[in-house]
């Protein structure tokens, strides 16, 4: 639903109770569950396999408690015993409060920091998290303070300091499951591709003009490839600006540089020369490839292992690994042209898009 | 050129092949076999027998949609509608539809026939525009979550008796308890399946089911917990649920051999699961003395078993009438847990007969599916009576569970996994944590290994 929605604009939000804030409610309920004066012995266990934080609970569970007056001493009334749970919602801490024949329970939840840090080799990759939220996002652009945002049904315009703007797209079924979609950002104009539909609009949320049929999507450096809506792939009709058309194998991503790489639907990415005479073929990139450049020079970034971004390199019609897997956390859904990857938390149910740069030094 | 060298390097050229994911394949079809018969698939019609009703589920979810869905975690989320709110107490629930859904037989869904298939199963409704409106006499608190059940998805019946659902599959073809075939919806409102066909066939023996998954003649077919060992050693694919059945001991309220609680409590405290869970089970699951499983109510292990025998000794009556224990007699593990539950019993001085086949016995070894992430569902599938709705708090559900097995009508002995067995070319198997089926997600690939 829209108003669940969580804009992350050019910086990440925390939400939900800490593990720390979840012992001081703890101790709030046990300090009502125990009469006042009642010596406790205190336990701590974690039935998940990071002890860390099982670590990190006794002492905040003590000082919550004692700064309700507790008092830690043998022999003790009352038998507390901490557990980290997990449910179906996320991470739980159970109470057990045992006095003589008398048992009790009581429970917080609480949101566990899943945050992971990287490995900094000589070259990296780097992430700036765009925008987190629920609904799907197909592809997301940003320019200075504007943030566009492609969703299945809309583009959203967010910008700084100003509420946001929804443009709605026109429905066109059937669509393919794993729907694909691409932004394309032109100063103050921007184009917006999904299967079967072209639109374009500007930035400061002028009305969007949406043309039905099979469009030519643009790849880069002036060429262009027909998609087809119910397969989701091009089909290889490649329409040049500078060089005749010429037809390749059906596939699913190009990358447009010093030379053009392109994912085929049997697994392979072919490399071709800028005019086009075969240079290699590579097994195993995946679908999803996009170009990268900047300081560092030009490489390219495909997905691995559902999760990682890995920057390649092409060498002689081959595609050597140039940096350090980046992990998203999440399965990346889409690699876009301008250097953003989607990725899908499907059990949080976020979509979240990053802008990817490469550092070559730190 | 940027300097890069590290040790990784080496590493991820070599993992380069064979990690990237690739975009899914469309076409094909999807061959299923399940030891469960499923007599009709008409949600109308939903039967009592838990086995069936679990493989039901799985089945018409595909097939017919709900207005709610519930997530792995067990929230409502919108399925067919796109919002709901609720006023006066929760005796009114407004339900705005998603526009541009069609049925498989090209009707629209439309507020009307939402409503009409929503009163057919008894609720009070009207369809205007595009929302539904429902309304009870009593208080709702728990509406999105019902509706969010299989047996309340939106049916479009023709005069002639057909059924159409919304879903990402249509119905080609039903032999009652035999067969059925889906084909894909093209019209899907969420995006066309990428199978272009399901072929499911019931009734069929697991044994059968192993041997067809091994000979190719099979995507996608349930392993017994008693064959996993087997299963494994026979290099099979196979995907283990999270604890979605409980097995558990159920005395019959109406018997007067079991009136007395002591009795009752004597078994739950002479039953030996940890024994069993190692010896049968292959230590698959969970041993349990909680009807809910840890990952549901994440306080299952606070119900904690143990065995006392010396107590349970101390308990016996004198004079004990022996006790039958029925079992399934087509369920050789059941079979076996039954036999080591009269073995318990008879250690703590009670007498306890298994039977296959008992008109009225006195307390059967069940097996419950935990169809549901959400605990309050998962406690109505498990037969047990509850007050709670909404969404409990976790106290709330302790308090429910702890009062549910005071009387020891129910003794629990384990939470254990559903496992299927998968082709090696079946690619994108994502089911839900309990194990419901997402077959629109789910695609084969030319490869023949993974």
């Amino acid at each position: 639903m829209r108003f669940l929605i969580s804009l992350v604009l050019f910086f990440s939000i925390a939400s939900g109770q800490s593990l720390e804030e979840a012992a001081r409610e703890l101790a709030r309920k046990i300090h009502v569950a125990i009469p006042s004066g009642t010596a406790i012995a205190l336990t701590t266990r974690t039935l998940a396999t990071n002890q860390a934080e099982a670590r990190r609970l006794r002492p905040i569970m003590e000082k919550s408690l004692r700064g309700l007056g507790a008092r830690f001493e043998n022999p003790a009334g009352a038998e507390v015993a901490v557990t980290i749970s997990e449910n179906a919602a996320g991470p739980l801490l159970a109470v057990e409060i045992r006095r003589g024949e008398e048992t009790t329970a009581v429970f917080a939840r609480y949101r566990r920091d899943t945050e992971r840090a990287a490995e900094p080799p000589a070259m990296t990759i780097e992430r700036r998290l765009l925008l987190r939220q629920p609904e799907q996002i197909l592809d997301a652009a940003s320019a200075g303070e504007v943030l566009l945002v492609l969703e299945p049904d809309r583009v959203v315009i967010h910008r700084r300091g100003a509420a946001r703007q929804a443009l709605a797209i026109p429905a066109i079924l059937p669509r393919p499951r794993d729907l694909r979609g691409q932004l394309l950002l032109n100063g103050a104009g921007f184009t917006a591709h999904v299967p079967g539909l072209k639109c374009a609009g500007t930035t400061d949320g002028g009305p969007l003009a949406c043309e039905p049929g099979d469009h030519e999507w643009p790849l880069g450096n002036g060429a262009r490839a027909t998609f087809v809506p119910n397969r989701n792939y091009f089909d290889g009709a490649l329409v040049l600006d500078a060089a005749p058309s010429r037809k390749v194998e059906p596939f699913y991503s190009a990358v447009a540089g010093p030379q053009w790489i392109l994912t085929g639907l049997d697994g392979q990415a072919r490399i071709y020369n800028r005019d086009w005479e075969p240079l290699g073929t590579v097994s195993g990139t995946g679908s999803e490839i996009a170009g990268i450049e900047g300081r560092c020079g030009s490489y390219v970034l495909t997905t691995r292992n559902e999760t990682f971004i890995q920057a390649l390199e092409s060498i002689d019609g081959r595609l050597d690994p140039a940096a350090a897997p980046l992990d998203l956390a999440a399965p990346v859904t889409a690699l876009s042209s301008a250097a953003v990857a989607i990725t899908h938390d499907r059990t949080a149910g976020v979509y979240a898009a990053y802008q990817l740069t490469l550092a070559c030094s730190r | 050129m940027p300097l890069i060298s590290s040790r990784w390097l080496a590493a991820a050229s070599l993992a380069l092949a064979a990690l990237a994911p690739a975009r899914p394949r469309y076409g094909e079809t999807l061959r299923v076999q399940m030891s469960a018969v499923i007599q009709t698939p008409d949600p109308a019609e939903w039967p009592a027998d838990p086995v069936e009703a679990a493989a039901k589920a799985r089945l018409i979810s595909m097939v017919f949609e709900p207005l709610v869905k519930l997530d792995d975690s067990g929230r409502p989320q919108p399925a067919l509608a796109i919002s709901w709110r609720q006023d006066n107490g929760g005796r009114r629930w407004q339900f705005r539809l998603r526009p541009g859904v069609k049925f498989h037989d090209g009707t629209p869904l439309t507020a009307a026939v939402a409503a009409a298939a929503l009163g057919a199963r008894g609720y009070s409704t009207v369809g205007t525009g595009e929302t539904i409106s429902i309304q009870s006499e009593k208080p709702l608190p728990d509406l999105p979550r019902e509706l969010a059940q299989p047996r309340n998805a939106i049916v479009n019946r023709t005069p002639e008796g057909a059924l159409a659902g919304t879903g990402p599959f249509r119905l080609a073809d039903w032999t009652r308890a035999r067969r059925a075939a889906l084909a894909a919806f093209e019209d899907y409102w969420s995006g066309r399946a990428y199978l272009d066909a399901v072929e499911i066939a019931m009734n069929r023996p697991p044994r059968e089911q192993m041997l067809d998954i091994e000979l190719g003649r099979a995507d996608l077919v349930e392993i017994p917990i008693a064959e996993h060992r087997r299963a494994q050693q026979r290099n099979l694919r196979l995907w283990t649920s999270n604890p979605s059945e409980l097995m558990a001991i159920l005395f019959e309220r109406n018997r007067p051999t079991v009136q007395d609680a002591r009795l009752r409590e004597i078994l739950g405290l002479a039953v030996d699961r940890g024994a069993m869970h190692a010896a049968l089970l292959q230590r698959l699951g969970e041993p349990t003395g909680a009807l809910l499983p840890q990952w549901i109510s994440g306080h299952a292990f606070l119900f904690a078993p143990a065995r006392d025998l010396a107590r349970a000794r101390q308990l016996l009556p004198t004079g004990q009438t022996p006790l039958q224990l029925a079992c399934e007699a087509t369920d050789p593990l059941a079979r076996l847990i039954a036999d080591r539950i009269a073995l318990n019993a008879r250690e703590a001085g009670l007498t306890v007969r298994v039977v296959t086949t008992a008109a009225e016995p006195d307390l059967r070894l069940v097996r419950l599916p935990v169809t549901s992430a959400n605990a309050v569902e998962a406690l109505e599938a498990l037969g047990q009576a509850h007050e709670l709705s909404g969404e409990p708090t976790p106290e709330s559900l302790y308090r429910t569970e702890r009062r549910l097995l005071a009387e020891q009508w129910i003794v629990p002995l384990f939470h254990v996994p559903v496992i299927f067995g998968l082709s090696p070319r079946l690619r994108n198997w994502m089911p839900s944590r309990s194990g419901a089926w997402k077959l629109e997600d789910v695609w084969l690939s030319l490869a023949e290994k993974p």
